[in-house]
């Protein structure tokens, strides 16, 4: 099996946002957007040419028999004469409907967009053609992308389906409630259990954080309910796309980033916040992220360069209706668990992998992505770590019978259904007991850094594949993709 | 008489001879040979005799010899005197020769002086030797006289003796019959004694029961039986007595059986609870007993009698039941070998019957097991009633008699069990008998003693964790004498051990001597751990200390103090006066541990001294380790010191060997925070104090006093650096001093060691580390603070669109350049920097210079245009740099790594911001302008030929390459220069930046250029420029 090796593809195009086509399980395909300058002025054919490409969105599928990645289309938003070539922002595929998208993009209206200017954000039906199931071509391999000759093939155009209506500012991230479960072929057998929207659309203005629920459709997007969360002041602060995370667990919940701070959401209560953490990172947090198996744990990581883990279960406080994020009733927690010397600039973003809590990956403005294997606050901590010369051998004999995607998802579930809250405490004692001695690289420790990749250009987003769990893609600022696997040493000691 | 004249005669004719010899007439030399062989063979040797009957001559010949030294050494010989090659006429021809006459004179005097001398010493020796003659001749001559005398007395006394013997023989034959007699009756009264004996049997027998001696009971009652079940038949009384002895043994058997049984916990066995617990023996789990267990709730039959029995009284007693009842059982077994028991039987002859040995044994240790373990638990109780007196004086950490107890049962185990008359006959031909009991005992003594130990344990763990956390002063005295009384029992308990355990090795009670040497080492064991664990908790309470007595008011007084009113280099002073305090509380504590004079100390105790200062210098270490990252952890940094932290290597490893070494010393030094954390287990006393400091740091504190409050950890660390390990060193070394004048001679050879703390540099190197990781830190927050500050409008000024150019460098420079200037001042102030690198460049100069510049576009390389292909050129080749330093980076402490790694923060913040907005052209020029001046005034704060201008120049130009990314107007990006229609004249974002400069500098300095430049007198402005 070729599953240690990577693949890696150029957009030449700067690109901050990266989403895996959730509904997909059984082709690796993402979904990346470009965020290349526009010209200011609507002759954006006079540099077709150039280096400044219009901004479609790459429709990107990884062949894992021949290990490479290709683009199966290049999606323009509609060939009107409306068509404007706005940055892509950010981009989420609809977890239902793996044809459907939702994308931010800047606003032609603004002739200078800026981070708070409109923005424009709409569902995006893919076409049929685009969803190839071929084998690869290598089409790409003559083609540099740079617009013309074959890429025409690939050049299709969207249908935009409806727009949704956000009031001022950028989206930054969008979640969907994790009920929405993909592989339905319909939005009504999608359970959204007592709440009525399934998407978290989190907006970015001046020193304010907004906060959509909406329900997506086919057909519609309807805004429910938004809450709009100031930022609090705080020393050396350097504003930074907020991002949220939906708690897997109680759907009513979720947190969002607040400058230093992580408010935690419950969209029942009238005032939202009810809850949150203090100071976590010094000068900003960048992301969170909610354990998929374990209750209350998130991890978030920050522009202290570190990736933090927190448990919310110390956070007992309770607001009232007084949102006020600097009173005392915020929680200063400690973490209970800090990387430290991961990265050294900003770390943008961080992600559980869906089924196995283990695994993360992490990204930074180092150029750096990370995947961490931090077992010793999983839900399935190891405990007897063998050496590792036995895992060789296994490698060899069982990585065939574990080719089948589908025995992988239903490990994983199985796994996951096993979440016992109270062994938490137990946890923490195997991790006192086990041997992990966290300075050291050792492979047998219960948390190290699995890999490294070191990108050319900052890593602003990274994502997991929804085909596959040992699969996931990073992306770099100059518009490279990078396919990893997890190394088969890391997924047996997981598995076994 | 003859005989006597013969000797005289022989005698005066050698006298004349010897006379002759000496006067040499070479005539007679033949006769003075022979006459010498006579004296020799008289004398009985040959030479040496000579030799030595001449020897009292030699002090008088030594003159002459000396005389003669200078002589040739081959004709030596023949003048020596002594010597037997003397050739008399040699040398007299020498002498006449070779020497003066008076000389010879001398010489002729001294010779004929000697020669009388000789002579007259050769008569006394002839005359005593004479005398002795005549004295022998006369003792020969009467014994010849008187041998025939007394032959007629012995003749009559052989007769007289012949007499004696028929008179003799007479009487012999006339008393055989009387002493046939009397024979027959001293049978007859041993006889009649036997039976008075086991007449009286019942009485002896029941004396013996009352007084509990069960063995020697049974012995008797066994031989009575034997002769009773011979003779009872015959006679009534007999019978009677019997029957009342076997009464007797009977009630002696149920007494005994009945005893043990409860007392091995048969009783309990229907309660549950105990009988639980006696399992975990060896006895109870190899179910050697269980039958008995059960078998003996037969014994029950008198309900009342259980209730009756008390604990044994001592070991012995329990000895006494299970021998008695094994002679009984053996007895039985010889008796009935092919007679089936009925094993329905439910007598108490029928029980105990049919006990084995093993099961005696068994029953016997299983018994003194019980009554140790009561002797302890009435010790506990003891304790815990004694709780709430004085905890000094009534310190007992074991029950006295529990060891003592130990040692009865070992060596009575022996001698009731190993008996011959308790042994059965067939039993003691299994050869393997001896061993296993020696293993069946030696597996009871380990776990009595392990009792033992558990509660001795048990009791130190109680009395130590009553030792409060308070770091109250009297209360620690009283600790300390408190840890006196411990260790004085401790060491008693010790030596009792070791006794204990020499009498178990005792050939008798055969343990091995490793068994027995176990258990001292084990008891040794405790001590230490307990001497130890004082010293830790001594550190420990220490460490809070520090933190509350001198971190903690440190802090506060930070936050009390006007900035305004207290100077930083004030606040930098008292930083290292609360080090110093903190210093001065690790001497306090090391000598209180090691010092005799303060009392109460541990070497005040007989514990071994070299264990507590090899104790004392580990924690001392593992304080330093704990100072650094202390320090580290109140100035902002992770607490590493618990495992919550998670390290990661730096994925860019050194490449030069040196480097490497120093590269994984620093990851071993930074390891130890961990280590140490995992030896002392969760609960740190000091976390909760350090947690409250960070929080008052984090809430009191504004933002300037944050950063005062890191200058100075800096400088703390930086102190340490260089005072922990010496200091610590010193106070140790000066305790032992003044304890080894009294009396450990051997400990001198450590001073000798320069640096017995920090041998391989760690701890040195770890405050290094937190140096570096505090300033990493500061410049974190400051630079961040200046981009915070730089990029506060960033989304409205990116978006301005005017036809002008800049006129001068934005706010966002000068707020950057504001707050390196403010850093450079304070890093002054703090550590005696210089506070500038230069002085401002000479802008007038050069604003002149660039002004002629201008309009040659050629000859400044910089300023050609860069267009398209160059500036993706320029953008493939910008440098990946590192931007926080990795927290096992060591900096190099000055004022330009501090300044350019805060300003490469800025400038990595400031890239992101750009990248999140867009740019009109004036905002790019204006980013043109900016960076230029940035540039420019770079020298005023770093030294110029350094390494760190030069990266940071590329990374301020990478600022303009990333806005220019962002530059919606793709024409104007590169572009350098540009032409003013309305000044119609070329200016580039140099010039503009020194027209600023030289504007600002004409409007009176008092303005936007005096927050950024640095004056030499700088101090005294700073203080008003930064209000």
């Amino acid at each position: 099996m070729f599953s240690n090796t990577s693949a890696e593809l150029s957009l030449n195009a700067p690109a901050r946002c990266i989403s895996a086509v959730t509904n997909d399980t059984n082709n690796h395909r993402f979904l990346v957007g470009t965020c290349a300058l526009p010209p200011s002025h609507q002759n954006g054919q006079e540099y077709m040419g150039g280096i400044r490409a219009v901004n479609p969105l790459y429709l990107l599928r990884y062949h894992e028999e021949m290990n490479e990645m290709a683009v199966d289309a290049q999606l323009d938003f509609g060939t009107d004469e409306n068509t404007h070539h706005g940055e892509i922002w950010s981009c989420s595929s609809v977890p239902m409907d793996s044809r459907l998208v939702i994308t931010c993009r800047s606003a032609r209206e603004s002739s200078i967009p800026s981070q708070n200017a409109q923005a424009e954000t709409a569902l995006w039906r893919i076409p049929e053609s685009a969803m190839r199931e071929d084998d690869i071509e290598f089409y790409h391999d003559e083609d540099d992308m740079d617009g013309n000759g074959k890429s025409e093939e690939i050049s299709k155009s969207m249908e935009k389906i409806c727009d949704v209506e956000l009031g001022q500012g950028r989206v930054t991230d969008m979640q969907w409630n994790p009920r929405c479960i993909p592989n339905r072929n319909s939005f009504d057998d999608a359970e959204t259990g007592t709440v009525s929207s399934n998407l978290l659309i989190v907006q970015s203005r001046s020193r304010e954080v907004c906060l959509s629920m909406v329900d997506c459709d086919s057909s519609c997007v309807v805004s429910l309910d938004s809450i709009n969360l100031s930022i609090p002041t705080a020393r050396g602060i350097i504003p930074n796309p907020p991002k949220a995370s939906w708690d897997p667990h109680n759907d009513h919940m979720c947190a969002v980033t607040l400058g230093t701070s992580i408010a935690l959401v419950d969209m029942r209560t009238p005032s939202k916040v009810i809850n949150g953490l203090k100071n976590c990172h010094r000068f900003g947090v960048t992301d969170v992220d909610y354990n998929p198996n374990k209750p209350s744990i998130i991890s978030s990581s920050g522009q202290d360069a570190l990736i933090k883990f927190w448990d919310l279960r110390y956070t007992a406080s309770y607001m009232e209706d007084d949102y006020i994020p600097n009173s005392s009733a915020w929680s200063r927690t400690s973490p209970i668990r800090t990387i430290r010397g991961g990265h050294n600039h900003w770390a943008t973003c961080i992600k559980y992998n869906a089924f196995h809590d283990q695994l993360l990956l992490s990204g930074g403005t180092d150029s750096i992505a990370n995947l961490w294997r931090i077992s010793s606050i999983s839900s399935a901590p190891l405990f007897d770590l063998g050496d590792n010369g036995d895992m060789d051998e296994f490698d060899a004999d069982i990585g065939s019978n574990l080719d089948d995607n589908d025995s992988f998802a239903e490990v994983a579930k199985s796994q996951s259904n096993d979440v016992d809250n109270d062994s938490y405490g137990d946890d923490l004692v195997g991790e006192k007991s086990g041997s992990g001695d966290v300075n050291t690289n050792d492979k047998n420790a219960q948390d190290i850094r699995v890999l490294n990749l070191e990108m050319r250009d900052s890593v602003y987003d990274v994502a997991w594949s929804a085909a596959d769990p040992w699969v996931f893609a990073s992306l770099g600022y100059d518009g490279n993709v990078v396919v990893n696997h997890v190394p088969s040493k890391e997924k047996y000691k997981i598995l076994l | 008489m003859s005989d006597i004249e013969h000797f005289s005669q022989s005698s005066s004719d050698s006298e004349s001879d010897d006379e002759e010899f000496l006067l040499t007439s070479t005539d007679e030399t033949r006769e003075a040979m022979i006459r010498r062989k006579l004296l020799e063979s008289f004398y009985g040797s040959s030479d040496p005799d000579a030799v030595k009957s001449d020897g009292s001559n030699e002090s008088i010949q030594d003159p002459s010899q000396s005389i003669q030294e200078n002589k040739p050494k081959a004709k030596k010989e023949n003048a020596d005197l002594d010597s037997t090659h003397f050739n008399p006429s040699l040398y007299t021809s020498n002498l006449i020769h070779n020497c003066t006459t008076s000389h010879i004179l001398n010489d002729t005097h001294k010779l004929s002086q000697s020669i009388r001398q000789l002579d007259s010493s050769m008569q006394t020796l002839v005359y005593e030797n004479y005398s002795k003659f005549i004295s022998a001749t006369d003792a020969i001559r009467s014994i010849g006289q008187s041998v025939d005398v007394s032959n007629d007395g012995l003749e009559r006394l052989h007769e007289k003796m012949q007499v004696v013997e028929k008179n003799t023989q007479i009487l012999e034959t006339s008393l055989v019959d009387k002493r046939k007699q009397v024979v027959e009756k001293l049978k007859l009264k041993r006889l009649l004694n036997r039976l008075t004996r086991l007449v009286e049997l019942p009485v002896t027998l029941q004396g013996m029961k009352d007084r509990g001696e069960y063995r020697f009971l049974m012995r008797d009652y066994l031989d009575a039986m034997k002769i009773l079940t011979r003779h009872s038949d015959n006679f009534e009384s007999l019978k009677s007595i019997e029957a009342e002895c076997t009464v007797i043994a009977k009630d002696m058997m149920q007494e005994a059986g009945l005893k043990i049984w409860v007392w091995c916990g048969g009783n309990n066995l229907g309660v549950g609870g105990r009988m639980k617990d006696r399992r975990r023996t060896k006895a109870g789990k190899s179910g050697v007993l269980d039958t008995f267990w059960i078998k003996g709730g037969m014994l029950r039959a008198n309900g009342d009698k259980i209730l009756e029995i008390v604990s044994p009284e001592n070991v012995s007693k329990i000895y006494e039941s299970a021998g008695a009842i094994l002679m009984y059982a053996n007895s039985q077994r010889s008796q009935l070998d092919d007679n089936e028991m009925n094993p329905e039987d439910t007598s108490v002859e029928a029980v105990l019957g049919q006990v084995t040995e093993d099961e005696c044994k068994a029953m016997a240790l299983e018994s003194i097991n019980v009554y140790l373990e009561t002797i302890l638990e009435n010790h506990a109780v003891e304790i815990q009633s004694n709780k709430s007196k004085d905890r000094v004086k009534n310190l007992s950490l074991y029950p006295p008699e529990f060891l003592s107890n130990l040692l009865e049962a070992a060596s009575l185990y022996g001698i009731t069990f190993r008996s011959p008359f308790v042994r059965h006959e067939k039993m003691s031909n299994d050869g393997n008998w001896q061993k296993r009991d020696a293993n069946l005992l030696k597996e009871y003594i380990t776990m009595w003693f392990g009792l033992f130990l558990s509660h001795v344990k048990n009791v130190l763990l109680e009395n130590t964790l009553e030792v409060s956390n308070d770091t109250d002063e009297s209360k620690e005295e009283d600790d300390d004498e408190f840890f006196t009384a411990i260790s004085n029992e401790l060491m008693k308990l010790v030596r009792s051990v070791r006794e204990v355990a020499s009498g178990l090795a005792l050939p008798e009670i055969g343990i091995d001597m490793d068994v027995a040497s176990n258990l001292v080492e084990e008891a040794t064991g405790i001590t230490e751990s307990m001497v130890k664990t004082r010293v830790m908790q001594k550190f420990r309470l220490l460490r809070v200390r520090v933190v509350k007595e001198c971190l903690a008011p440190f802090v506060e007084g930070i936050a009390k103090n006007e900035l305004e009113e207290a100077r930083l280099t004030k606040i930098i002073q008292t930083a290292n006066v609360s080090l110093s305090d903190g210093l001065q509380y690790v001497d306090d504590t090391i000598r209180s541990i090691l010092c005799n004079d303060s009392g109460g100390s541990m070497s005040s105790t007989s514990l071994d001294p070299h264990m507590i200062e090899l104790s004392v210098r580990k924690n001392a270490r593992e304080f330093g380790f704990w100072l650094a990252s202390t320090l580290e952890t109140i100035g902002g940094c992770e607490y590493t010191r618990d495992k919550i932290t998670m390290d990661v290597k730096s994925i860019i490893p050194p490449e030069e060997g040196n480097k490497n070494d120093e590269h994984n010393k620093v990851l071993q030094a930074s390891s130890q925070d961990v280590e140490n954390f995992v030896k002392e287990g969760i609960e740190s006393l000091d976390l909760p104090h350090i947690k409250t400091l960070l929080e008052f740091v984090n809430e009191t504190l504004d933002d300037k006093q944050q950063d005062v409050l890191r200058l100075s950890l800096m400088e703390m660390s930086k102190v340490a650096q260089k005072v922990v390990s010496k200091n610590m060193n010193q106070s140790i070394s000066s305790c032992l001093e003044e304890s080894s004048k009294s009396k450990h001679e051997f400990l001198k050879g450590f001073k000798e060691e320069k640096d017995c703390i920090d041998s391989d540099g760690l701890l040195k190197l770890r405050f290094q580390l937190s140096l570096s990781r505090v300033t990493n830190i500061f410049c974190m927050v400051l630079g961040n603070d200046a981009v915070s500050m730089a990029c506060q409008d960033i989304a409205e000024s990116c978006s301005v669109e005017s036809e002008f150019f800049p006129h001068g460098p934005s706010d966002a420079a000068t707020r950057i350049l504001e707050v390196i200037k403010r850093v450079c001042v304070d890093c002054a102030s703090a550590f005696g920097f210089e506070s500038m690198a230069s002085e401002v460049p000479d802008f007038e100069n050069d604003y002149r210079q660039d002004l002629n510049m201008v309009g040659h576009t050629s000859s400044v390389g910089g300023n050609v245009a860069m267009k398209g292909l160059s500036l993706d050129v320029a953008r493939i080749f910008t440098q990946k740099i590192q931007v926080y330093n990795h927290h096992h980076d060591l900096i190099v402490f000055s004022r330009d790594s501090i300044v350019s790694l805060m300003l490469t923060i800025a400038a990595k913040a400031w890239i992101e911001q750009i990248r999140q907005n867009s740019f009109s052209t004036f905002a790019y020029r204006q980013i043109q302008v900016d960076i230029e001046f940035l540039k420019y005034m770079l020298p005023h704060y770093l030294t110029d030929d350094s390494n760190e201008i030069e990266n940071l120049q590329k990374t301020l130009d990478e600022i303009v390459l990333t806005a220019g990314d962002r530059c919606i107007d793709v024409e104007c990006v590169g572009v350098n220069e540009y032409y003013d229609e309305a000044m119609n004249k070329v200016m580039s974002p140099l010039s503009i930046a020194l027209g600023w400069l030289k504007e600002e500098d004409a409007a009176g300095g008092r303005g936007a250029l005096n927050q950024i430049v640095i004056r030499s007198d700088s101090r005294d402005i700073s203080d008003e420029g930064t209000e």
